[in-house]
């Protein structure tokens, strides 16, 4: 399996993709790495930070394997939303995203509900194809430190995270 | 007429007045009243939406009392407690937990660990409500803020 290097303000952690279970998406995602931005924390999903892909980094896939309602710590998924989902009042959305939404999602810790909380039906665009999101990764050595750089954007603001391809 | 309360974030000059609901909460507000001014450091929910939340001192525990608000709207103001046990808190959050929340946008539900949560409304802003959204939502992208609760007299 292929590996990824996530690097947050000095602390790193190595994730492993699911080449056997979404191979379409480890493709679109390996092609585009390495991606970097400034991570910003979930206000939904409890323990999760994102990475949003803008530009030419902006990935668009369909749905690839089965469908997960939950998460668990150390889970990383792409998530896709339409731009009809988001009003795009917010500002979170408006400066960073804009209405579309093309990200990674970070489970770092325990999600809120068992992670039902990060699948709110009353958000749900999956049925109507609106909202993809699929489980392409796992971290497999995930660091104290780097769960603290997680947290910490909560309390100092944006942090910088860096995905790469881990060869060799 | 209603005792009125000041928040703000000293550090951005934002602030705003709140309505204590004191035909709801009667026992909450006088509680709260009693407690202020209150210096707390106020951090984004991650669980809720577009809501913050500043703790309290553990031993401010409150009789339930107006535990009906599941879906809030801008502007109102909650106080929620978590007993210890509730939730295992480590390696990060609180196992118990005193705290007051605003709600500062729609689309916003408060929930805790294990879910969607009634909360107990015991204020609401009356004024300076769209400069203190800004403020609230600017900790997203900065961090924690102080938060000053202070009565109007």
């Amino acid at each position: 399996m292929r590996k990824m290097l996530f690097e947050l303000n000095g602390a790193k952690a190595v994730a492993e993709m699911h080449d056997d279970v979404v191979p379409k998406t480890c493709d679109a995602v390996w092609k585009i790495l390495p991606v970097e931005g400034m991570s910003i924390h979930a206000n939904w999903a409890s323990r999760e930070i994102m990475l949003h892909l803008q530009g030419e980094k902006i990935l668009r896939l369909p749905p690839e394997g089965p469908v997960r309602r939950t998460t668990a710590p150390g889970d990383i998924v792409y998530f896709w939303r339409s731009p009809q989902m988001s009003r795009g009042k917010q500002l979170a959305y408006s400066s960073q995203f804009q209405r579309e939404l093309s990200e990674f999602a970070v489970f770092y810790g325990d999600p809120a509900a068992g992670g039902l909380a990060a699948d709110d039906p009353a958000r749900e665009g999956r049925t109507a194809n609106l909202q993809v999101s699929t489980l392409f990764a796992t971290f497999i050595d995930l660091p104290r430190e780097f769960l603290q750089r997680c947290e910490e954007i909560r309390h100092k603001g944006l942090q910088r995270l860096v995905v790469s391809r881990l060869e060799g | 007429m209603a005792r009125k309360i000041r928040i703000s974030f000293p550090g951005d000059g934002a602030s705003a007045t709140a309505d204590l609901l004191e035909d709801d909460a009667p026992n909450t507000c006088d509680a709260l009243w009693g407690l202020l001014p209150l210096r707390l450091k106020a951090i984004h929910d991650i669980w809720s939406g577009h809501q913050v939340l500043a703790h309290l001192d553990n031993k401010v525990v409150l009789e339930p009392e107006n535990v009906l608000t599941y879906l809030p709207i801008p502007g109102d103001i909650f106080y929620y407690y978590r007993p210890p046990n509730y939730f295992r808190g480590e390696p990060y959050g609180r196992s118990e937990s005193a705290e007051i929340g605003i709600v500062y946008e729609r689309d916003t539900r408060p929930q805790g660990p294990r879910g969607p949560e009634a909360v107990n409304l015991f204020a609401s802003i009356s004024s300076g409500r769209e400069q203190f959204a800004k403020a609230c939502e600017d900790m997203i992208y900065r961090g924690q803020k102080d938060l000053l609760i202070e009565r109007v007299e």
